[in-house]
């Protein structure tokens, strides 16, 4: 057995920076960079080692993993396919293996899930199809991840409910059969959703005697951070690897565990240190100040009595910590926290310092503050998570462009669509002269764009000349596509050649818009992956249903853009916006915290879905677990609890809580924490001279 | 203050009984308009948060029916917690409508009952809208089965395109009470007899049941009808959750409880344990019941259990006391005289307390009290009814207007002098309320009025001005639309200034007509032949401001309108709006639109723009977020025309009632025609000489289905319906009366359709004549 210490404490005690040095040790004790794994349950909470490591400071050459369970799997099962493709039940091994993505799972689940919600057995509850198709691949996640048979997805989800809904298990049992269908699919065509890939790897690859040897002889030493928020499998994975170390470092957040609810398994994952040779426990806080260590020691307690030793309030003044703000509306909330930051900045806090979190972050309160903060010149950043790609104006305009290039789908864009596919397309067209020339040049209905020069004199002249020009190009290309190519080529291709040939040539827009062609990348990459997983042998009789299929499917939103942001994005000046989870999963220290929507009962609540269940699909939780109001009170509370300490162990500063009278929506808001704040506050003017 | 200490208020001897002795039970309140109830009930939740000694995680709970009602009583609670008993304003205690009480209820455990954390609540009129297309595309395969129903002596092209209109409103009639009664599309169908044994329109709204539900689970959204009903079945499916939602609310107060439907009331008795439940209200003033599933009947029988305490709440200050008479005169001939016995428990009436308090007999104000009625000296009554006078509807308006002993050219600017009086034209429904305002706008425009008729005036104008913004962008080579989108842009103070100066206006309008074409205005081709923005007076320097402002603006937007519909009234609402109010109403807007969007992946601006028409002309709803966040307030000298139901809750010094006729004023006597029973209906097949109301004959047809109804016999269900209907309107008439505080003319007219013939007049209203007779010969 390699040495193994295990080190437990709360965010904000230095763990992180030990896990570095420790690595940093190892080299210089001769170690190299490729012998050590630096494992962490999500890409983001891996970014403090990649900063570290690409430090001007540490010492060059030494290439280091730092990988989730997640994206180990990937990279080996991509290397040892021919392994394990057979043996894992893939019908065709000789098929090369296609990793897919949340987004392109969902093109393959989609239609199944149509197909089913079609004979009516999902309509004793009232969900999207959307909805369904992501419940159901989070199911098949969820039991990849706590190792547990598809099966006993569906028997712990009837069981939770008890005998409250007989309606219940013909659901769970359509939901399992759908994901029986999709992971046959799959098997069929090589193609690997996150949950197989776990599975392929954690049941057969790591049997596979080759892989076993390389893997052991490769690997010398471990670092595995925050494994509060790593799943079973994960833990399954270390158990199995540490015999083969020389060391290993594992560390444990005690109040993190934040992701339970996307699998995470912390009381099992603690259980490790039972393995290790030293277990140290760090308690001292190396980042927040004292008053903000007790003022989250009072909230954890006012949460969860039992869960913290009893506050320490008397000592506390909240005001040197807290401030916190009523305002009747929301867009008043907003104001003030934009003026609060301004504020900041103005007397020198850097932007960086400072982030905005909210319990749920909606596209429309992400835009208010990005662009009331440009206002005051305050750059910011912000996690978004993926969209509809139909919502990208830049995808619209192909789209459009996609539409009138194959009229006999019998397709009619609206006109605006039109107007703003040229307003975009066409360099130096402005949206009213764009607007006046499709309502001339277009009639929904007619299959092919008129002709500018058939245009009357005058208004070619309002039109301008040069527009008209550029716009006749783009026709043409329309016209001879429409002529020579027309279904022949995947959308990929289709996209790919519309930008390539015309939008990105001089004189069209697109030519220097770097956010167009970022957007268009992911377009084309959809495209083709949404070919790859419905047409994986590219057997299709033409491209012409492929392409319509696509179409409709990004017109129905199920098909979305993914933004990724960096951890260099996040090096940036700027203020960070995101919603409390995402920022927690930044494992990020700053000087000041804006809490939005304090009085919003969603901190409390979590996202709670008829076909799927963190918890009961946890390996920790018994089989035939009946889940009760009791156990749900329980767990938000655990996980509010977790959710601010997690936040105030964070911020060196101050937290700025701001309230809502009237939530996002109209409706008053009574939420828990603002409850629980204003308890605290009135403690703490109690205890005040 | 202290909490000993003599409340700001003073209080009745009813209302003191009501806030100072309870503690605890069940608690049934009748009250009589103008009682206070609202106040006693804000009294009575201040009393027990402050002492009840309520757990940090314990709320007092106050439930009502309508927004504005929840935030009157939010800052009467909280005005009361913090004057009277020097407490924090807003904690300890929450109010909601019962709609919105049943949204957090499944907001907080969507699961339990099969929905996601996002679903979507869908207003009435997305809902009306899926009916509408599930109805279309039924028509033809039940056109057969359907046409049964319609009078074959009648033009058929008429008659069906009349039926076609209605077939919407029926199905969702039916919809909804199938909800009430809690029965699913399946349900309703595995009970259905054989084809060809009747039930035909029953067949028919339970197909379109069936496809609205389906449409509703594949959006993932509810109706406001399913809230109820879902919040039910998760506090019955977990008996843990409602135990612990009782623990946070161990005291109930409800308001209006005259309007709870079946469903409403379980709701709020599983809530409250049978434990402390206060309920208020007066089942005289409930008139909403008329195919809806709201009855006062739940109240009633509420009051009359014997473990309910029962304090009335009898004493008004409103109206002055020969207003008081009249009314109660109305609830006594009803009760006692009416010719229709059928009518005559139409108010709850108990002159002599032999089975508890008294009830439906407003008393007036003792001499001290702190809010009295006003003195006789200053009343004024004028009922138009003279025997064997006809009035026609034109003539009923001209009265109204000019005619009257006290008309509403008093409130003209012109009149010698403009009374300080608040004044209501009190209409049956809202056309009427079109044509008075109409009249005024064309014939009398210095009688300032104002149309409670849509939604309020503050609202309207805000959406109004992010429409017409829209509008423009939707069509941005128009020039007239780019000048409204100009004025839109202009605050509400601003918009009136310039108005009010005829020398800006007209420099405006040159200006703008000096742009040849729209893309020059916005982006000249040449940058230096741009137009110079005109000269204004130092005054209206500003103006100028504004145009620049304005043109930078309109290019931003028009770049933006391919964003997502929020970002782009987001957008506007920011760079137009100054108010809180306004921009979070502006916010509310973006993220309902956003959610259309959801479900409508093809709209575009102008269907987004038609969306925003519909909520100024109030066909949109927003639920949690009233037009008015106080509710309306008479202004004086102002003329309020409003609908008689949009009146509940509001007095004014003086009120006209107009169309008291026995047309919508019915009182079950053979003579009387009835709005439901359509002239393309056929005749009831058991000879009553009755065309049937389809409405009530399809409900009917649902009862029998669901076992309520031991048989359905055709024509039973259209009878009942015209006595519930006479009911209805009865006490809506006395809702109308008891509005005025000291002036009431109420009038009548012969209606649109009189020169046809003696059978298409409408008589005055039977109580109208009687309480004429008693007014001007007394009691007897």
């Amino acid at each position: 057995m390699p040495f193994t210490r295990f080190i437990e404490g709360p965010a904000g005690v230095g763990k992180t920076t030990r896990a570095i040095q420790h690595v940093r040790d190892l080299l210089d004790a001769g170690a190299r960079g490729d012998e050590m794994l630096v494992l962490v349950p999500q890409r983001a909470l891996g970014w403090p080692y990649a900063r570290a490591f690409t430090d001007p400071a540490w010492p060059s050459g030494t290439s280091i993993d730092v990988v989730t369970l997640g994206g180990l799997a990937r990279r080996s099962l991509e290397t040892f396919w021919p392994l394990v493709a057979e043996r894992a039940g893939f019908a065709q091994p000789g098929l090369d293996p296609l990793f897919l993505t949340v987004e392109t799972a969902q093109y393959f689940m989609a239609r199944l899930v149509l197909d089913a919600q079609r004979t009516g057995v999902f309509d004793s509850i009232s969900i999207s199809p959307f909805a369904i198709m992501r419940q159901t691949l989070d199911n098949l996640s969820k039991a990849a991840v706590s190792q547990l048979p598809l099966d006993e997805v569906a028997d712990r989800l009837i069981a939770a409910w008890g005998d409250r809904h007989s309606s219940r298990p013909p659901v769970y049992r359509a939901c399992l059969d759908v994901a029986r269908q999709f992971r046959e699919h799959c098997l069929h065509y090589s193609l690997l959703d996150f949950s197989l890939q776990i599975e392929v790897f954690t049941r057969t690859l790591l049997s596979e005697p080759l892989y076993v040897r390389y893997l052991r002889s490769h690997y010398r030493h471990l670092v595995a951070d925050n494994l509060d928020e790593e799943f079973s499998a994960v833990g399954d994975f270390i158990r199995w690897l540490l015999p083969g170390l020389e060391s290993a470092l594992l560390l444990y957040d005690t109040d993190g565990g934040v992701r339970r609810f996307l699998g995470a398994a912390p009381a099992e994952m603690r259980t490790l240190a039972e393995l290790a040779d030293e277990r140290e426990e760090w308690r001292e806080p190396v980042v927040a100040p004292p008053e903000m260590v007790s003022f989250a020691e009072a909230l954890s307690s006012a949460i969860v009595p039992q869960a913290a030793a009893p506050a320490a309030l008397a000592a506390v003044s909240l005001d040197q910590v807290l401030t916190v703000h009523s305002a009747r509306f929301f867009p008043q909330m907003v104001d003030w926290a934009v003026a609060g930051i301004a504020g900041l900045v103005q007397a020198g806090v850097p932007p960086r310092e400072i982030v905005i979190v909210a319990p749920f972050m909606s596209d429309s309160l992400r835009f208010a503050l990005t662009t009331r903060l440009d206002e005051h010149g305050i750059a910011t950043v912000s996690h978004r998570p993926s969209r509809a790609l139909r919502e990208e104006p830049q995808a619209r305009v192909m789209l459009t462009w996609m539409a009138l290039a194959h009229p006999h789908w019998g397709i009619a864009p609206p006109v605006q669509d039109v107007a703003d596919a040229l307003s975009r397309s066409i360099a130096g067209l402005d949206p009213v002269r764009a607007w006046l020339l499709a309502q001339i040049v277009y009639r929904p209905g007619q299959p092919e764009l008129g002709s500018f020069d058939r245009i009357q004199s005058a208004t070619q002249q309002r039109i301008t000349y040069v527009a008209g020009k550029r716009y006749e190009r783009l026709r043409a290309w329309l016209d001879a596509y429409r002529q020579t190519d027309s279904g022949d080529i995947p959308p990929d291709h289709f996209f790919s050649r519309l930008f390539g040939e015309v939008l990105s040539q001089p004189d069209f827009g697109f030519h220097s818009d770097a956010e167009a062609g970022r957007i268009i990348a992911e377009l084309v990459a959809s495209a083709r992956k949404f070919r790859q997983t419905l047409y994986p042998d590219g057997a299709v009789d033409g491209w012409d249903d492929v392409l319509r299929d696509y179409f409709t499917l990004v017109q129905q939103g199920l098909l979305a853009a993914l933004y990724l942001t960096s951890w260099r994005d996040e090096q940036q000046d700027a203020v960070f916006l995101a919603p409390a989870y995402t920022f927690l999963m930044r494992n990020r220290w700053v000087d000041y915290q804006f809490w939005l929507d304090v009085g919003s009962s969603t901190w409390w609540e979590r996202l709670e879905q008829p076909l799927t269940h963190p918890y009961v699909l946890a390996r920790e939780c018994p089989p035939g677990q009946v889940w009760t109001d009791q156990m749900e009170v329980a767990a938000r509370d655990d996980a509010l609890r977790r959710l601010l300490l997690g936040l105030l162990r964070r911020c060196r500063r101050h937290v700025y809580a701001a309230i809502a009278e009237l939530g996002e929506q109209g409706y008053e808001q009574r939420g828990p924490l603002l409850r629980i704040l204003q308890q605290l506050r009135q403690a703490s003017l109690g205890t005040q001279p | 203050m202290t909490p000993d200490s003599q409340p700001t208020f003073r209080l009745r001897p009813e209302q003191q009984a009501i806030v100072h002795s309870y503690s605890g039970g069940k608690l049934g309140i009748a009250a009589v308009p103008g009682s206070g109830k609202t106040f006693t009930l804000a009294h009575l939740a201040a009393r027990l948060i402050s002492r009840s000694r309520l757990k940090p995680d314990q709320e007092v709970l106050v439930v009502t029916y309508t927004n504005s009602a929840v935030n009157s009583f939010r800052a009467r609670i909280a005005q009361i917690l913090t004057q009277d008993y020097g407490l924090i304003g807003h904690i300890g205690y929450r109010v909601r409508t019962l709609h919105g009480l049943a949204r957090d209820i499944v907001y907080e455990r969507p699961a339990l009952v099969g929905l996601a954390d996002d679903f979507l609540i869908l207003d009435e009129k997305e809902s009306q809208e899926i009916q509408r297309d599930s109805v279309t595309q039924r028509l033809a395969e039940w056109r057969d089965v359907l046409a049964q129903y319609l009078d074959p002596e009648v033009d058929s092209r008429w008659a069906w395109h009349s039926f076609e209109g209605i077939l919407p409103q029926l199905a969702g009639n039916f919809i909804r009470q199938a909800k009430d009664l809690r029965r699913a599309p399946d349900d309703l169908l595995a009970l259905l007899p054989p084809e060809g044994t009747g039930l035909g329109l029953t067949r028919f709204a339970l197909s379109v049941y069936a496809d609205y539900q389906r449409s509703l689970a594949y959006r993932g959204a509810v109706d406001f009808d399913d809230l109820v009903r879902l919040a039910l079945d998760a506090l019955e499916r977990e008996p843990e959750y409602l135990e612990r939602l009782r623990q946070r609310w161990p005291y109930i107060l409800e308001d209006e409880a005259q309007d709870s439907s079946r469903l409403q009331e379980e709701m709020l008795r599983l809530l409250s344990g049978e434990r402390n439940w206060v309920r208020v209200g007066d089942p005289n003033q409930a008139i909403y019941t008329t195919f809806t599933t709201a009855n006062p009947g739940f109240l009633r029988r509420f009051l009359d259990r014997e473990d309910v305490d029962e304090k009335p709440l009898s004493v008004s200050g409103r109206s002055a006391q020969p207003i008081l008479d009249l009314a109660n005169e109305l609830v006594r001939w009803t009760a006692e005289d009416h010719p229709a016995p059928a009518l005559r428990t139409t108010f709850e009436y108990q002159p002599r307390a032999a089975h508890g308090p008294v009830r439906g007999i407003i008393h007036p104000t003792e001499e001290d009290d702190p809010d009295p009625n006003p003195p006789d000296d200053v009343c004024h009554i004028e009922l138009r009814y003279r025997p064997n006078e006809k009035i026609s509807a034109s003539a009923e308006l001209e009265y109204v207007i000019s005619g009257a002993e006290h008309p509403l050219l008093d409130f003209g600017q012109d009149a010698p002098q403009v009374p300080q009086e608040t004044v209501a034209v009190l209409v049956p429904d809202n056309n009427r309320g079109f044509a008075l305002a109409e009249k005024l706008r064309k014939d009398h425009k210095d009688v300032p009025f104002e149309e409670l008729l849509r939604s309020s005036m503050r609202t309207r104008q805000s959406v109004r001005r992010l429409l017409d913004i829209l509008e423009y962008l939707c069509e941005p080579t128009h020039p007239k639309k780019l000048k409204k989108a100009f004025w839109a842009q202009l605050s509400d103070e601003r918009r009136e200034l310039v108005t009010a100066d005829t020398a800006t206006t007209a420099t405006l309008t040159r200006y703008f007509a000096s742009a040849t074409t729209v893309e020059e205005f916005l982006w000249p081709r040449d940058p230096g032949a741009a137009l110079v923005l005109p000269e204004f007076a130092p005054d209206y320097a500003w103006v100028g401001e504004e145009l620049a402002r304005f043109q930078t603006g309109i290019r931003r937007w028009l770049q933006g309108t391919d964003l997502p519909i929020d970002q782009v009234i987001l957008t506007i609402a920011q760079d137009v709006f100054a108010a809180p109010a306004d921009l979070a109403l502006g916010h509310k807007v973006a993220t309902t639109l956003r959610a259309l969007a959801a479900s409508h992946p093809d709209w575009r601006l102008a269907q987004f723009a038609e969306e925003l028409k519909s909520i100024n002309e109030n066909k949109r709803r927003f639920l949690g977020f009233d037009d008015s966040e106080i509710g309306y307030v008479p202004k004086p000298g102002v003329v309020t025309i409003a609908t008689m139901h949009a009146a509940k809750g509001l007095e004014w010094d003086r009120v006209y009632l107009l169309a008291v006729s026995g047309y919508d004023f019915p009182s079950g006597m053979p003579y009387d025609r009835y709005i439901a029973e359509r002239q393309f209906t056929r005749f009831s097949a058991d000879g009553s000489m009755a065309r049937l109301n389809l409405e009530a004959e399809l409900l009917a047809q649902l009862d029998y289905l669901v076992g309520a109804l031991p048989a359905y016999e055709e024509g039973v269900a259209t009878l009942e319906a015209r006595v519930e209907r006479a009911r209805e309107r009865l006490r809506l008439f006395y809702v109308g009366i008891t509005r005025a505080r000291h002036e009431l003319i109420v009038s009548w007219n012969s209606g649109r359709y009189a020169h046809k013939g003696a059978s298409f007049e409408n008589p005055p209203a039977l109580p109208l004549i009687h309480l004429g007779t008693y007014n001007e010969y007394g009691e007897g």
